[in-house]
């Protein structure tokens, strides 16, 4: 176990830090998020020129095949500056499900445009009643006689979907809705005839959008992967979307601390500045102790993402988003609070910070659905085991040839 | 960055634990599961435990090498506190090995560590700590025990209270004022070291609201403390007081004991019924333990960056700080849930006014359960209290 970054980590996360620094200040920020697109194209260009978008894709597809640490830096500085671009949803969510799901041609087709910025992906795959569950999925595919397949159903929040020009997009083959067989997934451009596409914005600001389609029609070459066996890919895709997130939380709460700080020594009141008073110290102090506990939690679900055995893995993760989420819901409300009224303004950014880590405490699972799935035992949460369990792995090495 | 697992990590655990196993088998074969508080508290059973740990190079792998640690990397210091903490073994006095055996290498005369390291180590002196007075708590400034010069000796008078373990000790290290004209409040503070036998020393045991005597009233009455037992120099007392509680906040902490608990509390949610079905099926006891498990792992690597942290950085000392005030809260509401989980049967209370102390009744679990959680109270307040930790914490983000 080592805490020190290496050189090599150093300068990726002092690269990131940097970008953000020069280019992604608060007012430019601002200015992006009240684009209609709700990001900047010309950063994604420089994110996939920098090669940030294939950093722990395999190098086979273009990517750097880095580590989760190496992810970890990228979302940490991004949520200090609250990047708005697609990374989680494109370059996390959808490049691992089809790395992890797509053959060979799939993966090195879709995945080296990705990188290269050309392409934006989004995995279409929660339903409004998953509320985090991976495998609770309704939407139907079924074989047409040319061998192609028919999907109907509707998705909830496809993140990243108003701007996506591909889903990659979740229906069950076979089984019921809790079963965690039987689920494929299929590459749906993002004009098929029958798609219905509603773009909106998230609290935070985001890019999502909700589909709706029935007896739409797609190739057999749109299946990724083998039919009805796409659970442990999603999986894989949420389980780094779910580090991503925490990074990105620890990022955003470092720069709430930080922010409310500074401010607390140069506000005035009553004679004195903030930072004198104790009650205030003290919630200060509450605060930069929910951030530790977040960064610490974050490391641990890097070790946690290492373990062979599926539970212990799931349990790491599962543990990790619901602390973090807290934290940050709490660590973004005090933010607000220690500030004061200018707190509420949408000119300023403590009240954005608090929006983003509130979404993502909500996302992928909030932190009650997470503390419930840590509790494992056998006949509770015994179809939660996928029966292949030993296939899904959390790791960055290229898939053998599927 | 890296947090892959390591193979050595891994062989390290394995061997420790058969050794660990193997010596208390020999020792203490007839030992009572479950460990008895009482039994693990006795002092024989601790001097017999630290001097087998010893033989074997265990008993303070913390210290420096020269005093016979083991310049471990810190992750095997803490796999070495948890896996202690798996077995139904006697405690370690931590104020000896924990608090005054590092004062004692880091700042004594070589006489004081020759003398005393080794006794220390071998268990054949346990020692008390002698800060807290009646007025004088968190806020350790004011305390008024006084010491004045006399030839060789330095003559000791005042009051010392909360005083772990001083009815078990054999010495006691201690802070105490020598006035002089012009002193400010942490100047005239002076570390003494005394023998628990010199007279004019009176111990009086309190009882608290668990039933049991931990502590106790130190009376010091024109007690004769010899010049070389002054650690460092006169008026620097607070320097090591300093050094010793920033040890200090980071022990308190005990995460392993605390895993043993979140352990327990487990098995206990499997056995106790309610209404027909084990409380383990109740969602908002699933929450709750789930909830205790993360903070646990949070704070359990909370701590290994705290290990792999410098010394001499200030958020070392932030992240000591943080430990204290988030591992005594959950302690607390753990101990809590873990009696809370027995019901009725949890209201019965084993140690009351004039039980005898040893009676092992209060070592079963359900009694155990109560007493503890009346126990844990203490936890937020001994070492610095959680509102001193907070002062601390701001203090250093805010470069106050």
């Amino acid at each position: 176990m080592d805490f020190t970054l290496s050189a090599e980590q150093i300068l990726l996360r002092d690269a990131v830090r940097q970008h953000c620094q020069e280019q992604y200040r608060f007012h430019e920020r601002l200015a992006i998020l009240r684009r209609p697109e709700g990001f900047s194209r010309e950063h994604w260009r420089s994110y996939a020129r920098l090669g940030w978008l294939g950093v722990t894709l395999p190098e086979d597809v273009g990517g750097f095949a880095g580590s989760l640490v190496d992810l970890v830096l990228i979302m940490k500085e991004f949520g200090r500056a609250l990047v708005l671009e697609p990374f989680l949803s494109c370059a996390v969510l959808a490049a691992q499900a089809v790395n992890a799901a797509g053959n060979k041609q799939q993966r090195q087709h879709l995945l080296s445009a990705m990188v290269k910025g050309e392409l934006l992906l989004a995995l279409a795959h929660f339903e409004m009643e998953s509320r985090g569950d991976v495998q609770f999925i309704t939407t139907r595919a079924t074989r047409t006689a040319n061998g192609g397949f028919l999907l109907s159903g509707r998705k909830s929040l496809v993140l990243g979907g108003g701007i996506a020009d591909q889903f990659v997009l979740s229906a069950r083959s076979y089984g019921g809705p809790h079963d965690w067989e039987g689920i494929s997934l299929f590459l749906v451009p993002a004009n098929a005839p029958g798609l219905v596409r509603r773009g909106f914005r998230t609290v935070d600001g985001g890019n999502a959008a909700e589909l709706e389609f029935t007896r739409l029609e797609v190739e057999a070459t749109a299946l990724l992967g083998e039919e009805g066996c796409a659970a442990g890919a999603i999986q894989q895709a949420v389980d780094h979307a779910i580090i991503s997130l925490c990074a990105e939380a620890v990022g955003a709460m470092d720069k709430v601390v930080t922010v409310t700080r500074d401010y607390m020594k140069t506000r005035r009141a009553y004679g004195t500045t903030l930072s004198t008073l104790q009650a205030l110290q003290h919630r200060l102090a509450d605060m930069l102790v929910e951030l530790e506990l977040s960064r610490s939690m974050l490391y641990r679900a890097l070790a946690g993402a290492a373990n062979p055995d599926w539970q212990a893995r799931r349990k790491a993760l599962s543990a990790a988003k619901a602390l973090i989420g807290r934290s940050g819901r709490f660590v973004g409300s005090q933010g607000i609070q220690l500030h004061g009224g200018i707190g509420m303004s949408d000119e300023y950014i403590i009240g954005h910070l608090f929006k983003r880590l509130a979404v993502i405490e909500a996302l992928f699972g909030n932190s009650d659905f997470h503390l419930s799935q840590m509790f494992e035992d056998t006949d509770i949460h015994a179809k939660k085991t996928p029966a292949h369990s030993e296939s899904v792995e959390l790791t960055v090495l290229t898939p053998a040839e599927k | 960055m890296n947090f892959e697992p390591n193979p050595d990590d891994v062989l390290f655990r394995a061997e420790l634990r058969t050794t660990i196993q193997n010596i208390l088998d020999t020792l203490f074969p007839d030992r009572p599961l479950n460990g008895g508080r009482l039994w693990a508290s006795n002092r024989e059973h601790m001097r017999k435990w630290i001097r087998a740990l010893d033989e074997h190079g265990y008993a303070v792998p913390h210290w420096p090498v020269e005093w016979k640690g083991r310049g471990w990397p810190p992750l095997w210091r803490s796999i070495f506190e948890d896996e202690v903490s798996r077995v139904d073994c006697p405690h370690r006095d931590l104020i000896s090995i924990g608090f005054v055996g590092p004062v004692l290498y880091t700042f004594g005369t070589d006489e004081q560590k020759r003398k005393f390291l080794p006794r220390i180590r071998s268990g054949e002196d346990a020692w008390c700590q002698g800060f807290s007075e009646p007025d004088a708590g968190s806020d350790l400034l004011s305390l008024r025990t006084t010491a004045i010069r006399q030839g060789e000796h330095f003559i000791l008078n005042g009051r010392k209270l909360w005083i772990t373990r001083a009815h078990d000790a054999d010495m006691m290290f201690a802070l105490a004022r020598i006035e002089a004209a012009g002193n400010r409040r942490q100047q005239g503070l002076s570390f003494l070291l005394l023998d628990m036998r010199t007279p004019g020393i009176t111990v009086n045991p309190f009882r608290m609201i668990d039933g049991v005597p931990h502590v106790n009233e130190v009376l010091l009455e024109n007690v004769r403390v010899p010049v070389e037992n002054l650690v460092g120099e006169q008026g620097k007392g607070w320097v090591y007081a300093r050094f010793l509680l920033d040890r200090e906040r980071s022990l308190v902490a005990q995460l392993p004991g605390l895993r043993r608990m979140v352990a327990s509390l487990r098995k206990t949610l499997q056995s106790e019924i309610e209404c027909g079905a084990p409380l383990i099926e109740n969602p908002s006891y699933r929450l709750k333990f789930s909830q205790y498990e993360a903070e646990l792992g949070a704070l359990e690597f909370l701590e290994l960056r705290f290990l792999h942290a410098r010394d001499d950085d200030p958020n070392t000392q932030v992240l000591a700080s943080i430990l204290k005030l988030r591992g005594t809260d959950l302690r607390q509401r753990v101990s809590e849930t873990l009696w809370e989980v027995y019901g009725d049967r949890g209201l019965e209370f084993s140690l009351c006014l004039g039980a005898e102390a040893n009676d092992e009744r209060g070592t079963e679990p359900v009694h155990w359960s109560a007493v503890n959680h009346l126990f844990q109270r203490a936890a937020t307040i001994a070492g610095g209290t959680s509102e001193i930790q907070r002062n601390i914490i701001a203090g250093v983000s805010l470069g106050l």
